[in-house]
């Protein structure tokens, strides 16, 4: 019996080795927009892993970055993989100035490694490397996050996914996994530095700590079993929607939901705490938005106090107040999608994102925070990357139609050319001039020429 | 910036600009402007234009010159002197008579009219310069603010009516546009007392000038600024009062007196010391010989006591100039540091603001009525500052006053550029 235990051991190592180095997975790895895997060693039998929690500098999107804590330079941290019945031993050094500690949010284990700071175990003092170590006796997506001043080590980005997978033929596999923690922030427009003290006007909201249009796309193959891990530390509860797909919720942090209790959804709410698990077949082509369908959430910074001039024709004021601030140009009138168009145009405070931003193939998106794309394709890129716009076949787009009911439109001829104003879309007329509105020259529509 | 070492000009001294205003008094006692309306942009153009526009100055120089023309010729024509001359020292023979004599223990009495007179005149012309020149900065101060105070409520009218297009709209309650309108109404009536002011301002100095009631002025508020870096003044013996200048002359010439007295004969004279004011605090010295003794003291005792009292006099109006002088050099150098930390530090504080608002307000961070209030937080610091220039050019008048010097511009004032 000692010699088989010998060679079971000596083949088991072997696997983990070849696992360890990536050779040979016994599951379908986790694809972490804009984040990445945690690696490990494989130490006896023993996955080894290491986290170092620190101030880093995080960069939400092109433009604005943050000083963020951390899990090994990123937020969320790397995530953690493992497979069910593996032993894990979870390294943690603090390189912050105050003290910490690390909870595995939702495992179930020994109590003294459940990482509660003051309750299970001593704080992890700055300098310190506390060492966790358990076996994973359960499958599906849990957190790990700070257990010691959390409203601080939380708010500013202490998390992470620690994700197990099923033995093999526990759980129908997927084509494609992925992993998107979500999260709320509150960073002052122009400052850098997130306040952690907020507890509900929060401003920024992530996907992976990132927003759009700094996000990247889930890239997938029509046709693909697509899985989407959804994690939550944060304040809010968010709506996660997903346009084109329906999918059904397969697993929360509390295990495997039944297929006989799984229902088609296309918007699933992740609240504080919870982690869920969705599944789709992805049988449409296209580029299809993800997003929280909280309406505030898919924007990027917005003021509380903006008044709301909805409706409101500013031109008896805007040229008194252009004489106060030379620059200033009417918004609001029509609703905020003035923003969208003029973003890129004026100069906004100091690192911080325009609220509406992005451009697509049809013009701006006029989308930001939680916000990102399902790219389904019928062949994808090498390399996993950005395949771009997609191509929408001849006759699929929706455009403008002549037989247009609207006064303005029925004062123009179909032929007649247009000219609008390229700041303001509702300034049409059928000959050249300026915008009454900001002075622009307007220009010739496309649909003219 | 520190301004509490900055040099006076030690080229300028009292009898420097003493002559220089006696002799542009005369200039322009010639050539009295007579033109409507007036622009000024310099502080001496505007004491110029006082000087020999208004009549009343130049009656006041008609007047002194006349009152020193009429003692002059009393003190020299009307001062019988009653001489009684002993011989032998026994008063056998004894002669008795009534002269009409010059009183030789005194100076010359000719260069002394023409040096009294040359300082009442100065003393008229100074003081009058001082008054054209307060007025004018607080005309200067008053208009400076009206504009402001204009500039603001345009600010607060553009509010009240983007509250009002918002009302309008159905955007806002008329409980949130209540304050607006009262906003608008307050500002309304500040106009109207700055208004007042201003108009109070030109009254005082449109009769100071000289001008008709309703004639146009208007003074550049760069007559305010032109204070700004002036350099503190220090002080010194060329401060002295011209009422000090006066005092100390007095003193002199009773010492010179009692030498002569005692040299020419030893005649056993009594002395009256009186002082002459005119209103315009011109000292004047003389005396009266009267050769019969009084009998109640003797000239060995009276002389010394007068020239005690005098210099004491003296000396108390000295000490006490110097204190004031002191005081208003402390005042001076704390409004330059009050007035360089809004120029420097608040006002182009107050523009980025402006500028950082507006970039909030470019990417729907904040809104319009955002500006407004940065703006409107920048009038009012410019209105604030418009008060420590206006205290400055007031300390600095005041000083000039205490020390005797003459206004012009501040170029010619203590601690011109």
């Amino acid at each position: 019996m000692r010699g088989y235990r010998w060679i079971t051991g000596l083949l088991l190592g072997l696997v983990g080795v070849m696992m360890g180095g990536r050779g040979v997975l016994a599951y379908q790895p986790v694809i972490v927009p804009n984040g990445s895997t945690l690696p490990y060693t494989l130490v006896h039998g023993v996955k080894e892993f290491h986290l170092t929690v620190e101030e880093i500098d995080h960069q939400f999107a092109p433009g604005m970055s943050i000083k963020a804590w951390g899990y090994n330079g990123q937020t969320p941290g790397p995530v953690i993989e493992a497979v069910e019945g593996d032993q894990v031993r979870i390294l943690v050094t603090n390189k912050l100035k105050a003290p910490t500690s690390v909870h595995w949010h939702g495992l179930i284990l020994p109590n003294g490694m459940d990482g509660v700071q003051g309750l299970t175990q001593p704080p992890i003092r700055p300098g310190e490397t506390f060492v966790y170590e358990f076996k994973l006796r359960q499958h599906g997506t849990f957190m790990y996050h700070s257990h010691g001043d959390e409203m601080t080590q939380i708010g500013l980005g202490t998390m992470g996914f620690f994700i197990i997978h099923p033995k093999p033929t526990a759980r129908a596999s997927t084509d494609r996994d992925f992993a998107i923690f979500l999260n709320e922030w509150f960073v002052p427009p122009g400052a850098f530095r997130p306040n952690p003290n907020v507890m509900t006007d929060f401003n920024l909201f992530t996907f992976n700590s990132r927003v759009y249009p700094g996000t990247a796309p889930l890239v997938v193959k029509k046709g693909d079993r697509v899985r989407i891990r959804l994690g939550n530390v944060g304040q809010e509860g968010h709506p996660i929607h997903i346009h084109g797909v329906s999918f059904r919720v397969v697993a929360t942090d509390g295990g495997d939901v039944p297929p006989t209790a799984q229902f088609p959804e296309t918007t699933v709410v992740v609240y504080p705490g919870q982690t869920r698990d969705i599944e789709f077949v992805a049988g449409e082509l296209g580029d299809w938005p993800i997003h929280c369908h909280r309406r505030h959430h898919p924007m990027n910074a917005m003021g509380h106090d903006v008044p709301n001039l909805l409706g409101v024709d500013q031109t008896p004021v805007e040229k008194r107040m252009q004489s106060i601030a030379p620059n200033y140009m009417a918004m609001g009138e029509s609703g905020m999608h003035d923003m969208a168009e003029m973003a890129e145009h004026m100069e906004g405070p100091e690192n911080t994102v325009p609220m509406m931003a992005g451009d697509g193939p049809f013009g701006p998106i006029g989308m930001g925070g939680m916000f990102t794309l399902l790219k389904v394709r019928d062949e994808l890129p090498s390399g996993g990357s950005d395949p771009g716009w997609y191509k929408h076949p001849v006759g699929t787009v929706a455009h403008r139609s002549e037989r247009s009911v609207s006064p303005n439109a029925d004062s123009l001829t179909p032929d007649a050319p247009r000219y609008i104003c390229p700041m303001h879309d509702s300034v049409r007329q059928t000959s050249p001039g300026q915008c009454p509105k900001c002075g622009m020259n307007l220009e010739l529509s496309s649909e003219s020429e | 910036m520190n301004y509490s070492n900055q040099p006076l000009d030690s080229s300028r001294s009292v009898m420097g600009v003493f002559s220089r205003l006696v002799m542009m008094s005369l200039v322009l006692f010639l050539c009295a402007d007579v033109a409507f309306g007036r622009d000024f942009d310099r502080l001496e153009s505007i004491v110029q234009f006082g000087l020999s526009h208004n009549p009343e100055i130049r009656s006041r120089l008609l007047q002194n010159d006349h009152q020193l023309m009429e003692w002059t010729l009393a003190n020299q024509l009307e001062n019988p002197t009653l001489v009684g001359r002993f011989s032998g020292g026994s008063a056998q023979k004894i002669e008795v008579g009534i002269e009409q004599s010059f009183d030789i223990s005194r100076p010359d009495p000719l260069p002394l009219m023409d040096h009294y007179r040359d300082v009442s005149r100065w003393s008229i012309l100074r003081l009058h310069s001082l008054k054209i020149a307060q007025a004018s900065v607080d005309f200067a101060a008053a208009s400076a603010i009206l504009d402001a105070r204009r500039e603001l409520s345009n600010m607060i009218h553009t509010a009240a009516d983007l509250a009002k297009a918002q009302l309008d709209a159905g955007n806002i309650s008329r409980l949130d546009y209540l304050p607006y309108l009262i906003a608008e109404y307050t500002a309304r009536t500040q106009i109207r007392d700055d208004e007042r002011r201003v108009g109070f301002q030109t009254s005082e100095l449109r009769t100071i000038l000289g001008m008709e009631a309703g004639e146009p002025i208007t003074i550049s508020s760069s007559i305010l600024t032109s204070f700004n870096d002036a350099s503190v003044p220090t002080a010194g013996v060329s401060d002295l009062n011209v009422e000090e200048v006066i005092n100390r002359s007095q003193i002199e010439g009773m010492i010179k007196s009692s030498e002569l007295r005692r040299r020419v004969g030893g005649t056993p004279m009594a002395g009256i010391f009186y002082e002459h004011d005119d209103g315009d605090r011109l000292g004047l010295a003389g005396s009266v010989s009267l050769p019969i003794h009084s009998g109640r003291v003797s000239v060995d005792q009276y002389q010394p006591l007068t020239v005690a009292i005098s210099g004491l006099a003296g000396e108390t109006i000295r000490l006490s100039q110097s204190n004031q002088r002191t005081l208003l050099i402390q005042s001076i150098r704390t409004l330059q540091d009050q007035l360089a930390t809004y120029r420097d530090h608040i006002l182009p504080i107050h523009r980025e603001l402006i500028d950082e608002t507006m970039k909030h307000v470019n990417y729907m961070l904040k809104g319009p009525y955002s500006i407004i209030d940065a703006a409107q937080k920048l009038v009012e610091a410019r209105i604030e500052l418009i008060g420590y220039q206006h205290a400055l050019a007031r300390a600095y008048l005041e000083y000039d006053e205490l020390t005797g010097r003459g206004v012009c511009d501040p170029a010619l004032m203590t601690g011109g550029k």
